[in-house]
């Protein structure tokens, strides 16, 4: 005779949730000779992990992010793993959606961004902004430049974007001596109903 | 497998096994496409639970033991060089049938005399 089911919890909480865990990234065979977390300067935590294998194909570069500013990202012998920490509550019978990860590959440039800007390769703070934008387009092509007035495509480009993305070029490309002020905004994806805990202040940086 | 003109996506039996970026050819290998969740202070793995069955978006985990169905969607849209992971959770008590709990036993309470309040004498 089966034993008869249990009666259905009332809740459960979910106080962890890994996107990733411990997932293992190899290119012929061999794992990511570096990595790096680019992380926020304002409070909240990581944006992203990219993983890098410099010497296969011209440089290879993989990214794992979501669309959450409280990541804890981790990267050790190969593997990478993506969480965070919500207060969710699911009631039986209920459902909950975590914030969606995005697991993407670029062609490094090997060309870094300057000081003080972090140390992250021109098509990873492109994949990032890609990844942000629904309507970027970036190029894995690690010598694209078939426009021949890049300046001026790239200002008609940052005129498009959203704010979200300028406050993620800003944080990660802006020199410290350009921020004069800042202004906290609440930024609607972290507001959804399910999700009250995540409600969360965006700090912009205002340039003079 | 999904694609677009920029990547390709392969998958196995529990997750994303691959992504190719098609311009240079270079493959990625992705081992463990696992996912964890924090519930009620314990650790739900995926790894833990047994092959998933198969959904018109990817994959259906099923833990018995917590109630739980955890589905896993991949998407990959036209100009994306990324591949999106979306977890849903959802409470499923009534397609699991679980381990009983101990019925608890009432112990028996021994009844004490009343004592009538005597003035101290």
């Amino acid at each position: 005779m089966p034993p008869p089911p249990l009666p259905p919890p009332t809740a459960d909480n979910i106080t962890n949730v890994t996107l990733f865990h411990a997932t293992l990234l190899t290119l012929g065979g061999a794992p990511f000779a570096a990595s790096t977390v680019a992380s926020s300067h304002f409070g909240m935590k990581d944006y992203v992990l990219f993983a890098r294998w410099p010497d296969a194909a011209g440089g290879i570069g993989a990214m794992l992010t979501a669309r959450n500013p409280f990541l804890s990202a981790l990267a050790s012998a190969g593997r990478a793993s993506l969480s965070y920490v919500p207060m969710a509550r699911l009631q039986s019978g209920g459902s909950y959606a975590p914030d969606p990860a995005h697991l993407g590959l670029h062609a490094l440039t090997n060309r870094t961004l300057l000081p003080p800007a972090p140390a992250l390769d021109e098509a990873e703070h492109a994949a990032m902004v890609a990844c942000l934008h629904p309507n970027a387009n970036p190029n894995p092509n690690p010598n694209p430049n078939p426009n021949p007035n890049p300046d001026r495509e790239r200002e008609r480009e940052r005129e498009r974007e959203p704010n979200q993305v300028a406050c993620v070029r800003a944080a990660m490309s802006a020199p410290m001596a350009s921020r004069r002020r800042s202004v906290k905004i609440n930024v609607g994806w972290c507001e959804a109903y399910e999700r009250p805990a995540y409600s969360a202040h965006h700090e912009y940086i205002l340039r003079d | 497998m999904l694609s677009n003109s920029i990547i390709q996506a392969t998958f196995d039996a529990r997750g994303l096994t691959s992504l190719t970026i098609l311009l240079s050819a270079a493959v990625i290998q992705v081992q463990d496409d696992n996912f964890a969740l924090g519930l009620n202070g314990t650790i739900l793995s995926s790894a833990s639970l047994p092959n998933p069955t198969k959904t018109a978006l990817g994959f259906r985990y099923t833990a018995c033991e917590h109630g739980l169905s955890v589905d896993v969607a991949y998407s990959l849209d036209a100009s994306d060089s990324f591949v999106t992971k979306s977890l849903t959770v959802t409470s499923s008590n009534s397609t699991c049938t679980h381990r009983a709990l101990p019925v608890p036993v009432p112990v028996p309470v021994p009844v004490l005399p009343l004592r009538s309040a005597e003035p101290p004498g």
